[in-house]
């Protein structure tokens, strides 16, 4: 999802290396999606592009899953897992219905790149007519089908909002959360990813840079979460009683299936599967094991020990701070910019946590907020022109970080407020007592 | 005995008796209300005798000598505590803002910013005792 709008014409912003992938007989630029003719889609990047949805969606089912119901205590880790297979089926109905239209269809000129238009509302028009040998693409990347551009552009969708599961997690009621994530996409998410991603979006249009989604998932996500702990209150004997996790196990397997998943998320945003995919693919990797090795270094320098949990985070800080950057930076810059997010979000999650005495229960705005912002103002530092032939900005990346921060966390608040009208957004005090699991889904995880 | 010490106490004793004889106790209640702590004491006691779990006695002994620290129980009509349950319930329902707004006191301890510079360096938490580790803090 690389993207520049201040630098580069608007059809050619998405896919930077699009225009050398395709073949000859590529159709002309288009600024709306349209119907082309079969042969000029490109098969390689087409499978790479259903591969990598396929990891994204990965990351989350079962990767968060796994990641926020080993950190839970027995008695919530059913109702965590829950919300994320619940947040992924909501989203996905509405991304279909609404969503994908708002966030990648031109708009209005009037919304001047506030918010896309309803014209692919419930995908209508994304076509394959085998006959007379057409199909659907976006203007954002003309080479694959708009189909597999839009089920791709879900699987982001997705998991940016179950990211936010992880600071409302044991207290929250199970129907306000589904209410909560169905309005936080539509209100939040699309425009968000209308702005950044959508070649006429506003903030693209500054010329901010974020490949694969530092500021639309990861600040956007952490900024709500941290909304979400401050209305939702700390859980009930926060601060006061041990919580113990149910089992780190699962938080690690987690923690490898977003590694693996990362791929798919960072390469597969370059939309072709080209040099510059390689480069993120490797990048990625660099940043997820600078980053473990730098938490890894702060826990032991201030603890004197070394812990799973601090490993999987700092590896998820790395990944989140190299997600801006990915298909702009080197691997030397890869390396500077993991290690500099694993200290930093060590950091956020605890100093910061502390002082800004939210119950994010798992650390949301500490590893995503910050770590997405480490890595979109690294982005406007160590962008390198040779690369993608373009330059970063840290003005217009701190622009971005600004507006997206802020808005996400006003809309959110809202979103609640909207939620908390139609249900209560917690439950009672005896429901939280007896957990979850029992109280809301009437299960239990085994002994 | 600080409060803080207090419910230190009483959250190591809930984890072992959790753990020991599956009995789920109010921390905070044990932390300020003598007449709950004593009957834990009692039953820590009986426990460690009865099924020979003796690391509750060094627990049952410590929250022993904090019942002296423990605030004397202030006596509220009958009526005018039923009024308060209702006001609090109808807040609670009628407003999400209410829900919320209740912060946890104390907490967030281990993981301050001192700490990154070294005034706690080592000394976070006791690697030998993991129940605590996880008051108020996941990382």
């Amino acid at each position: 999802m690389a993207f520049a709008g201040g630098l580069f014409p608007a059809t050619s912003l998405w896919a930077q290396a699009a225009p050398a992938a395709l073949p000859p007989t590529a159709a002309p630029a288009l600024s709306s999606p349209g119907l082309v003719a079969v042969s000029t889609i490109s098969s390689a990047d087409t499978a790479w592009l259903m591969v990598s949805t396929a990891l994204v969606l990965l990351m989350t089912l079962p990767g968060i899953a796994l990641f926020y119901g080993g950190m839970v205590r027995r008695q919530n880790v059913i109702n965590t897992m829950a919300s994320v297979v619940g947040i992924a089926a909501v989203v996905s109905v509405l991304w279909f219905a609404l969503a994908y239209s708002l966030a990648f269809t031109p708009g209005s000129e009037a919304l001047g790149g506030f918010i896309g238009g309803v014209e692919r509302m419930g995908f209508a028009g994304l076509e394959f007519l085998g006959e007379s040998g057409q199909v659907a693409v976006s203007h954002i990347a003309p080479h694959v089908p708009e189909s597999v551009f839009a089920m791709f552009q879900l699987s982001f969708a997705i998991i940016t909002c179950a990211l936010v599961v992880g600071a409302l997690v044991e207290r929250m009621h199970f129907g306000a959360l589904m209410l909560f994530a169905g309005l936080w996409l539509l209100l939040v998410y699309a425009p968000v990813a209308h702005w950044v991603w959508s070649p006429n979006g506003w903030l693209a249009g500054l010329g901010a840079l974020d490949f694969a989604g530092g500021a639309v998932v990861h600040i956007n996500a952490g900024a709500a979460a941290l909304v979400c702990a401050y209305a939702l209150g700390p859980r009930l004997g926060h601060g006061r009683e041990p919580f113990l996790p149910f089992n780190l196990g699962l938080t690690m397997a987690g923690t490898g299936l977003l590694w693996v998943g990362w791929f798919g998320f960072n390469a597969g945003s370059a939309l072709t599967a080209d040099g510059r995919a390689g480069l993120a693919l490797a990048v990625t990797h660099i940043a997820a094991a600078a980053g473990a090795v730098s938490w890894m270094g702060a826990e032991w320098f201030v603890r004197r020990h070394v812990s799973l949990l601090g490993l999987c985070s700092g590896v998820v800080a790395g990944l989140v701070a190299i997600t801006p950057a990915a298909g702009f930076v080197t691997p030397r810059a890869a390396l500077l910019i993991g290690l500099v997010a694993g200290v930093a979000c060590y950091w956020g999650a605890t100093a910061l946590k502390n002082r800004l005495r939210a119950d994010d229960s798992l650390d949301v705005f500490g590893v995503h907020g910050v770590g997405g912002l480490v890595g979109a103002l690294l982005t406007g530092v160590l962008a390198d022109p040779a690369i993608s032939g373009q330059e970063g900005s840290v003005l217009a990346q701190l622009i971005a970080c600004v507006a997206v921060l802020g808005y996400s966390a006003l809309v959110t608040a809202l979103v609640l407020w909207i939620t908390s009208r139609i249900t209560p957004l917690r439950v009672d005090e005896a429901d939280e007592r007896t957990g979850l699991d029992v109280a809301l889904h009437h299960e239990q995880i085994g002994t | 005995m600080s409060p803080a010490d207090i419910m230190g106490v009483a959250a190591h004793l809930h984890v072992l008796l959790r753990r020991k004889t599956g009995r789920v106790t109010d921390t905070e209640w044990m932390a300020t209300n003598e007449t709950y702590a004593r009957e834990i004491v009692r039953f820590a006691r009986e426990k460690a005798a009865s099924d020979g779990h003796e690391d509750l006695l060094p627990w049952a002994d410590k929250l022993e000598a904090a019942c002296a620290h423990m605030n004397p129980p202030v006596r509220v009509p009958l009526v005018q505590s039923a009024l308060e349950a209702l006001r609090a319930g109808r807040t609670a329902a009628g407003s999400p803002r209410a829900a919320a707004s209740p912060p946890a006191p104390g907490g967030f301890v281990e993981s301050t910013l001192n700490s990154v510079f070294g005034s706690e360096r080592g000394g976070g938490d006791d690697p030998a005792d993991p129940d605590t580790r996880y008051i108020g803090r996941l990382r």
